[in-house]
């Protein structure tokens, strides 16, 4: 019977494409292009080029198999690849980071159940709100609430002591509920 | 617990952190405190919120377009793998070199020569160097401190396969932990 290659780890993934197997590779793409996206639409601002970021982040993360340390989680190494390469080609492209007042109206968005205590309208102003955040803010607190990183994870991908992760994510959720409270206020008057 | 403290028992709450005495005290906190109680809401539902935000989603050829792009890219070898083929180059050339010097160099026969002496001499096919690079491996050994001509290359080679077949066993059992690891989880 043949294994299903979906069961197989990360690690196992990897030193499958390292023997030669590179349509293996498509595994990893499947697992990690909700992530990697959702760390770009956090970092640049232009929608068309999500896609063309995701695919150079990819390959470099192909070549770069061979350095994978199975110490760490797969997750964590390609967050760390996808932040240092949008910061890269800022620098060499001087791209805008993510404006304020911009956001998610291009996206779609999924529904379900549980958003019925959100209204579409709150939801809108959280992705505002989120979007308003400084990127040193943003990024922990999405990588912790939405992929449910760990704060060692989340300081390894960043390269930042896990201190200044928790303090970080501590301040977003104050900044977000402050946010929260004067939309409340508003929408009140 | 005082109003002053909330924030910091919220936070643990929200990490998963908080120890069954610390959420007690929160509860009963919330219980008779308006203004924390609306605090705690507020954190829940902005913070549960983030869940439920829109992602962008890659469209759905996007593994495929990836896919075409690494097809294109050349195979990817590990550290390993590229140390074992050396290993294999060093093999291919030594017994390439040995054939050489035994029948172009010396006019060897193997059709010619009795039957109980061809497996001698093909073991000891390996072990003999043309003229260049002996010389050069000799000189090596007696930098090293190791002498004696013939041999040297042999045993240079030998302790090669042996270190590139303990390295493919060494991956071998590294894989097979990592699986059993994996079920244990």
């Amino acid at each position: 019977m043949s294994e299903d290659k979906t069961q197989q780890s990360d690690h196992d993934i990897v030193l499958s494409c390292l023997e030669g197997r590179k349509e293996d590779f498509a595994l990893l793409v499947d697992r990690y292009k909700n992530l990697v996206y959702s760390i770009i639409s956090k970092m640049t601002c232009d929608t068309d080029e999500y896609a063309d970021i995701a695919q150079d982040i990819f390959i470099k993360v192909y070549k770069s198999l061979e350095r994978y340390d199975p110490e760490y989680r797969f997750s964590t190494w390609i967050t760390r690849i996808t932040v240092n390469h949008i910061i890269d080609m800022r620098r060499k492209k001087r791209i805008e980071a993510l404006p304020l007042e911009d956001g998610e109206q291009t996206l779609s968005v999924r529904r379900s159940a549980e958003e019925e205590y959100i209204s579409g309208e709150n939801l809108r102003q959280l992705g505002r709100l989120i979007n308003e955040l400084p990127e040193m803010y943003r990024i922990p607190l999405v990588l912790w609430h939405k992929y449910g990183m760990s704060y060692a994870d989340i300081a390894s991908s960043l390269s930042i002591p896990m201190s200044k992760v928790k303090n970080r994510i501590f301040r977003a959720r104050r900044l977000l509920r402050e946010g929260f409270k004067e939309f409340d206020k508003n929408e009140m008057q | 617990m005082k109003c002053s403290d909330f924030e910091k028992l919220e936070m643990k709450y929200i990490d998963g952190s908080i120890s069954p005495s610390e959420l007690e005290k929160l509860k009963a906190h919330i219980a008779l405190c308006e203004n924390c109680a609306s605090e705690h809401e507020a954190y829940k539902r902005v913070l549960e919120g983030i869940a439920y935000l829109p992602e962008p989603e890659p469209n759905e050829g996007f593994t495929d377009t990836v896919m075409s792009a690494v097809d294109a890219l050349p195979p990817l070898r590990s550290k390993k793998a590229g140390f074992i083929s050396v290993c294999e180059a060093v093999c291919a050339v030594s017994a390439f070199m040995g054939l050489w010097n035994l029948t172009v160099l010396n006019g060897y026969r193997f059709a010619d020569a009795p039957a109980d002496t061809v497996l001698r001499d093909l073991i000891g096919l390996v072990f003999r160097l043309d003229n260049v690079l002996d010389t050069a491996l000799y000189k090596a050994g007696e930098i090293l401190g190791i002498y004696g001509d013939e041999p040297v290359f042999g045993v240079f080679t030998a302790a090669i396969i042996i270190l590139g077949v303990y390295m493919q066993l060494r991956d071998t059992g590294a894989r097979a932990l990592s699986t059993d690891n994996r079920r244990l989880l």
